[in-house]
């Protein structure tokens, strides 16, 4: 066990270091994180930008599309979705509640998945069952931040994307 | 020194005169150029500039790209900024190409998509006379340009666009700016430079397929 001791220890540091670097939250207070958004479903690839910022009422997440519709604009409150709009295809409870259940995981809290594999440059979370299944795959860049996040939803074969759009394009 | 504020008070006052706007004193004029505008118009190619002001976000989202039209209803903006991205609209159908990947949509299917498609065709090349009784229109002019808002009446389409604002270039009655407004307070803005009238012969890239 002495012997293994520095191994141990060794492993453990690498462990928590990990997860200290490779943790940065996507959006930070007084920044508006931007996401290029790609959603594929059922063949179709619908491509926008994801713009989110905290506030003080949750993070407001906004999604349009390049054209410049507003897609959605939703504020994430501690206990609550505040609809701020929506396009009337996406105002259905189960499809706006799968987009909650999807932000609070990226936007506020991973743990609310359950971590299932973890490098120092991939995290693999899963929630749910069924139809509700749900598969993160969060990519890391070398200094940690977030480089790209990947949401499966294997029952209804809906899949997206998010990028980190750089400053300047 | 009082001549300095002399001055300063007239170029103020210059530049207040010239910025504001007053209804259209000849609608006959306006409406005989619009007409012959569009009589005589084949096509477009200009630079455009899209800033869509986020009221609760504290940053405007801008990006950039090319603009062409071509006579009748082909429109193809194609994004170089902030990623490449390439939307067209022909015959009733609009392809994307996001991320390497296309998509392709039937507009003329749906009512409210097909009234949208002629809204922002009509609005991007200034062809006024395609807007029909479902929209409100006002007039107005600076010196510089002929400024036109429209409100649709549909509530569905609303939803979508509450209201628009066209400025048209007095010199050759062409779109300089489009505001499509979501609602009060948050809009996206389009302006249109660089502009060359009746140049495109090529018509490869308004294909869909």
């Amino acid at each position: 066990m002495a012997r293994r001791l520095p191994k141990i220890l060794m492993v453990s540091i690498f462990c928590l270091a990990a997860n200290a670097v490779f943790s940065q939250p996507i959006i930070v207070p007084g920044k508006t994180a931007r996401h290029n958004l790609q959603i594929d479903t059922r063949g179709n690839h619908l491509s926008g930008m994801m713009i989110a910022r905290p506030i003080a009422a949750g993070p407001r997440v906004l999604a349009t599309s390049y054209f410049g519709p507003t897609i959605f604009d939703f504020t994430l409150a501690p206990d609550s979705l505040k609809v701020n709009s929506c396009v009337e295809p996406m105002r259905r409870p189960k499809v706006l509640a799968l987009l909650e259940r999807d932000l609070r995981v990226i936007l506020v809290d991973r743990n609310r998945a359950k971590l299932k594999k973890q490098t120092p440059g991939l995290e693999l979370r899963k929630s749910g069952t069924g139809f509700g299944k749900s598969v993160y795959t969060i990519i890391y860049n070398a200094d940690g931040s977030v480089k790209q996040v990947l949401i499966k939803h294997p029952w209804i074969r809906l899949r997206m994307t998010l990028e980190e759009l750089k400053e300047g394009g | 020194m009082k001549h300095l504020f002399a001055i300063l008070a007239l170029v103020a006052a210059a530049h207040t005169a010239l910025a504001q706007t007053r209804p259209v004193a000849d609608m006959a004029k306006f409406e005989n150029q619009l007409k012959t505008t569009a009589e005589k118009l084949k096509s477009i190619e200009s630079d455009f500039t899209q800033v869509k002001h986020l009221d609760m976000f504290d940053e405007d989202v801008t990006s950039k790209g090319r603009f062409y039209y071509l006579k009748d209803n082909k429109i193809s903006l194609d994004y170089s900024k902030p990623l490449s991205y390439l939307i067209v609209i022909n015959g009733g159908r609009l392809k994307i190409v996001a991320d390497g990947k296309k998509s392709v949509m039937q507009l003329n299917t749906n009512k409210m998509m097909n009234e949208m498609q002629d809204m922002i065709t009509a609005c991007m090349v200034g062809d006024l006379s395609r807007m029909n009784n479902n929209y409100e229109l006002t007039y107005q002019e600076d010196d510089r340009q002929y400024i036109v808002s429209i409100t649709p009446r549909s509530k569905t389409v609303k939803e979508y666009v509450s209201a628009i604002e066209i400025r048209l270039s007095k010199a050759d009655m062409s779109v300089d700016q489009l505001r499509m407004y979501e609602n009060e307070a948050d809009y996206t803005d389009y302006r249109f430079t660089n502009k060359r009238f009746n140049q495109i012969t090529d018509e490869s890239r308004f294909k869909i397929d």
